[in-house]
């Protein structure tokens, strides 16, 4: 039986529920990360967005996706995520058709169609109506992606924010870096057969960015961490911070690792190996 | 002259040999009585002596003589209501004795129903020390014992307490009248006094008077100790988790002073569950230390001055590697310290007037960092209070008061904004970083009449004017309490009243809130008859059965409004809430035997934005306590049965995955529309009393949820809110505690 006679701040942050399978174990439909080429514009125009999906129970599953676009509507503030209460100027929205048997060769896991989000013109009006640290610091555009199995009706949603501010160009986030996933110091190349550490060679480093508060600018530095995920074996931890290694332990021979490198602004970018 | 002379020193020393042979024959015997134990001396009590069958009776410091002993060998005899019979043969002696006799029970489990008669508010519940320190599944803590009155509901794991349905915000807490931010140490572990220095617990749950203030629930608060003038007293005790020492006595004639301190271990064992888990580690284990001080001093016969002083700390640090939400992960660390000084004064002026000024002061310090996040919250804070009490007529006495308090305060923040609606945190989002100085006042003039009208009726029409700072407005408060008595064992009240609470907790800044708030308001209305069975006896019953319903409106409830400008408007006053119930308190004693039973339903429902109602998230149906006590010479036995119905809950019915986060949102369902399973846990406790002739030793072993139920008061979802599962609430968690005290 599971001990759970701790403080109330200490429940506050721990999850008492150790029977479920950890979030780094990749078996259902799964967005894993939806990536901008341009993370943050300061002006309107298209965004490329890379959609990374896994269904590795979903072999030649065929998948139908939606997309729709809007302002955040206050998420962080309780809104539901939901683009029906914005105006339709500032609304975009899109549908397709995906078959994961694109993805077979790397156990149902890649990249999906690229969407292509022209942010209208619109939505940099409706920036400049906004107060000056929003304009600054940007406003959320967000973008709500789902996945549908045509057959089984099994979905996955997703949200991508596009950052829209008055930065100059130069100012503006661009998505981190990153090389190869390494098991014990050296390039994955193989399954594992045994018990080792991970990481993930050449990983940018955070940059510095400036942030309008309630207490003036403050110049910050990114958070940058790293998530994993595997389709057999198992992580010791679902997240590692910057230069932080992970322990993985195998389950089989076969499996497809991926890792995505977030910038905790933006900026994502991931990479993937198959066995 | 000089025959004369010769001749009196000749009779003196005659008759002085005369006198000191007949004193080596029959001597006087002297001696003190006291309690075994304490040391207590006891007056007022016969003593015989055999086989001359003389008797002698103490006096006021315990002393007694018997004048004339002929007997070599005499045998003493102490037969004293409430304590064992003393028999014992002495050898006759010059020296003074010394006779200790001890108690046939030192702590009587004692009920606390309400009894009938005249009092200043109907609903108050007092818990003396004696309650609090033997009742079952309380661990000897007094504000855990609360837990057992009718109204308050069921909290596994929180610092605060929730009164008939009300916000745990919305409750009160104070020492001596004067607020303290928190009772407990560490969420709830035990109180931030040492429970021995308390005297008793005050509990108020609705229609209180107009002494109390800027609370829409209910008010506790804790009485200290008068400290004890007739000798030096310790006391030293220690449980599973702390260990502390109690001093008290006389400094001179006029003065007395009272010490306590407390440290815990606690961490310890938190550190060893850290140990199996690889999700966190503790770097500082949590740790509380408290210290309390009492100090009188009696400038004359009608004057008094006492200095009360409480300094708290609770400390913790662990580091989280992973946790659902990454804006939560690193080293975390808090320390939340306070201190207050409460210098009163007390002087009666006549038999008809009298009055009590005191003053608190201290600061409020928090520290709460999460990795280069913060949240520093540093408060100075001065109280007052005053209240003269003026008896008009045989029928008529006045109260008149003034209740203030300032408060100046400094926030740093560095935190994700996080929404709580419906109970189910976000994730933490953009980031608010603010640094906000100021201060508010709230200060109340108030005025309470006790009109007894007649034998049968008692009227109380009384009123408090408060204003706000942080509203800016003034706020008329009516109160009112009615007493029928029926006979001279029932009586029949009525009380209502109204309440005012600033917008708190940063809710009216602008950086944290909507400067434009009102204040909350909540109406009381309460009507109950307490009978008493006993007809006099210590044996009987006692029954206190009520019914509350509270108006709550301008409720202060988070929105997803926006301005025109795009700044969140983050609350409102658009919340309202009624809480309709009945509450039930009855005791029986017979003999060593002694049942209590309180029971409380509840129906408490809001209101967000006049949209649908929902039930509270303390809505807590049905909160049943059942005591039981049998106390037998130096043991003592208690159970508790505690029965509580499920609190709501909001379900998650989906997430969507945040891509930038890295994290999934939760899509709350309808608001607080499932439960969770029904309380169900039973306490038992043993204590047992060892007598020595001057020192007590109390050793207790309290067992809280005997049956281990799961008692999931919680729900756990995996990372995606596709699979949940009930928290477990407290497992079978024996204590066992010492208590020495001489």
């Amino acid at each position: 039986m599971k001990l759970c006679v701790i403080p109330i701040i200490l429940i506050i942050f721990l999850a008492c529920g150790d029977n479920f399978d950890k979030k780094s174990k990749l078996a259902g439909l799964r967005i894993l990360a939806i990536s901008a080429n341009t993370p943050e514009i300061n002006s309107a125009g298209t965004v490329l967005l890379t959609p990374l999906i896994s269904y590795v129970n979903g072999a030649s599953a065929n998948l139908n996706y939606t997309w729709e676009a809007c302002p955040d509507p206050g998420i962080d503030f309780g809104a539901n995520v939901s683009c029906d209460n914005s105006s339709a100027a500032l609304k975009l929205s899109g549908a397709g058709t995906f078959s994961i048997a694109t993805l077979a060769a790397t156990h149902n896991t890649g990249n999906a169609t690229t969407l292509s989000v022209a942010v209208p013109a619109a939505a940099f009006t409706y920036l400049a109506t906004l107060n000056s640290k929003t304009k600054f610091n940007g406003l959320d555009y967000m973008v709500i992606l789902k996945y549908i199995d045509q057959a089984s009706g099994v979905n996955s949603t997703a949200i991508k924010m596009i950052k829209l501010s008055t930065k100059t160009s130069a100012q503006l986030n661009t998505n981190p870096t990153t090389g190869n996933i390494q098991f014990k110091g050296a390039d994955l190349t193989s399954y594992p057969s045994s018990e080792g550490d991970m990481s993930v060679s050449n990983l940018s480093s955070s940059e510095n960015y400036d942030l309008d508060t309630d207490i003036g600018i403050q110049t910050k530095s990114e958070n940058m961490f790293v998530s994993w995920y595997s389709s057999t074996g198992k992580f010791l931890f679902n997240r590692s911070k910057f230069g932080e290694k992970n322990t993985f332990t195998p389950d089989g021979n076969t499996g497809v690792f991926v890792i995505i490198y977030r910038d905790s602004r933006g900026g994502v970018t991931s990479n993937l190996t198959s066995f | 002259m000089q025959l004369n002379m010769c001749l009196k020193i000749k009779i003196v020393f005659f008759i002085s040999l005369i006198f000191s042979l007949n004193n080596y024959a029959q001597v006087s015997v002297t001696g003190i009585l006291l309690e075994k134990g304490t040391r207590k001396p006891l007056s007022e009590v016969n003593i015989f002596l055999l086989p001359a069958k003389l008797k002698a009776t103490t006096d006021s410091e315990g002393k007694f003589v018997f004048p004339i002993v002929k007997n070599d060998k005499f045998q003493i005899i102490v037969n004293n209501t409430g304590y064992f019979k003393f028999q014992k043969t002495f050898s006759r002696t010059s020296q003074p004795l010394k006779l200790y006799i001890e108690k046939e029970y030192y702590d009587v489990f004692e009920t606390v129903v309400t009894g009938t008669g005249i009092k200043k508010d109907i609903t108050k519940k007092t818990l003396s020390q004696k309650d609090f320190l033997k009742a079952p599944g309380a661990q000897e803590d007094p504000v855990k014992a609360v837990q057992n009155l009718p109204g308050v509901a069921n909290q596994s794991f929180s610092s605060k307490i929730v009164v008939q349905g009300s916000a745990p915000d919305d409750t009160r807490y104070t020492l001596g009248g004067h607020e303290i931010p928190l009772v407990f140490h560490l969420g709830g572990l035990t109180s931030v006094v040492s429970p021995t220095a308390i005297d008793s617990v005050e509990f108020l749950s609705a229609g209180y008077g107009p002494e109390y203030g800027r609370a829409l629930g209910g008010i506790i608060n804790l009485n200290t100790r008068t400290p004890k003038v007739d000798r030096w007293h310790g006391e030293a005790f220690l449980d599973i988790t702390k260990t502390g020492i109690l001093a008290e006595g006389p400094i001179n004639e006029r003065s007395s002073l009272l010490i306590s301190g407390r440290i815990s271990y606690f961490g310890t064992i938190l550190k060893k569950i850290a140990e199996t888990k690889d999700e966190f580690s503790v770097t500082s284990a949590p740790e509380f230390k408290d210290l309390y001080l009492k100090y009188n001093y009696k400038i004359s016969k009608s004057e008094d001055f006492s200095l009360d002083g409480i300094l708290s700390e609770d400390t913790l640090a662990f580091i989280v590697k992973e946790s659902v939400d990454p804006n939560f992960e690193g080293n975390i660390t808090n320390n939340t310290n306070f201190f207050r000084i409460i210098p009163s004064y007390s002087k009666i002026i006549n038999d008809k007037n009298n009055y009590k000024l005191s003053l608190g002061y201290g600061d409020d310090k928090i520290k709460f960092n999460i990795g280069d996040r913060y949240f520093d919250l540093d408060t100075t804070t001065l109280s007052q209070r005053f209240l003269w009490e003026n008896k008009k007529s045989k029928k008529l006495t006045q109260y008149y008061g003034i209740d203030s308090l300032y408060r100046k305060y400094r926030t740093q923040i560095r935190l994700p904004n996080v929404n709580t609606q419906g109970g189910i945190r976000t994730a933490g989002g953009e980031e608010t970083i603010a640094d906000i100085k100021g201060s508010y006042w709230e200060s109340a003039i108030f005025f309470r009449n006790i009109y007894k009208y007649s034998d049968k009726w008692t009227f109380s029409p009384n009123a408090r004017v408060e204003y706000f700072s942080s509203v800016k407005t003034f706020y008329l408060m009516p109160r009112l309490s009615v007493t029928y008595s029926l006979n001279n064992s029932t009586d029949l009240n009525f009380a209502f009243g109204q309440y005012y609470q600033a917008p708190q907790n940063g809710e009216g800044t602008e950086e944290f809130g909507n400067p434009d708030l009102l204040s909350e308001r909540s109406d009381h209305y309460y009507l109950s008859i307490i009978k008493d069975f006993r007809g006099g006896a210590s044996n009987g019953a006692q029954l206190d059965l009520g019914v509350f319903y509270k108006n709550l409106d301008n409720l202060i409830i988070q929105t997803t409004e926006k301005r025109s400008d795009g700044t969140p408007i983050r609350n409102t006053n658009n919340g309202t809430g009624k809480v309709l119930g009945a509450q039930l308190q009855t005791s029986y004693k017979k003999g060593a035997y002694t049942f209590l039973a309180s029971y409380t339903y509840l129906n408490s429902t809001r209101r967000d934005n006049s949209s649908i109602q929902y039930p509270s998230q303390f809505d807590q149906t049905h909160n049943l306590n059942l005591i039981g006590v049998l106390e037998k010479s130096r043991w003592s036995y208690s159970t508790r049965l505690r029965f509580v119905s499920g609190a709501p809950y909001t379900p998650v019915i989906g997430s969507i995955y945040s891509s930038d986060r890295d994290i999934y949102l939760p899509t709350r369902g309808e608001f607080y529309s499932k439960r969770f399973e029904n309380f169900i846990q039973l306490d038992f406790r043993i204590d047992r009393k060892f007598v020595y002739r001057s020192w007590l030793l109390s050793v207790y072993l309290d067992i809280q949820n005997i049956t281990n139920n799961k008692n999931g008061q919680g729900i756990s979802y995996n990372f995606d809110y596709s699979k949940s599962e009930a928290s477990a609430g407290i497992p079978i968690f024996p204590t066992i505690g010492l208590r020495g005290e001489f």
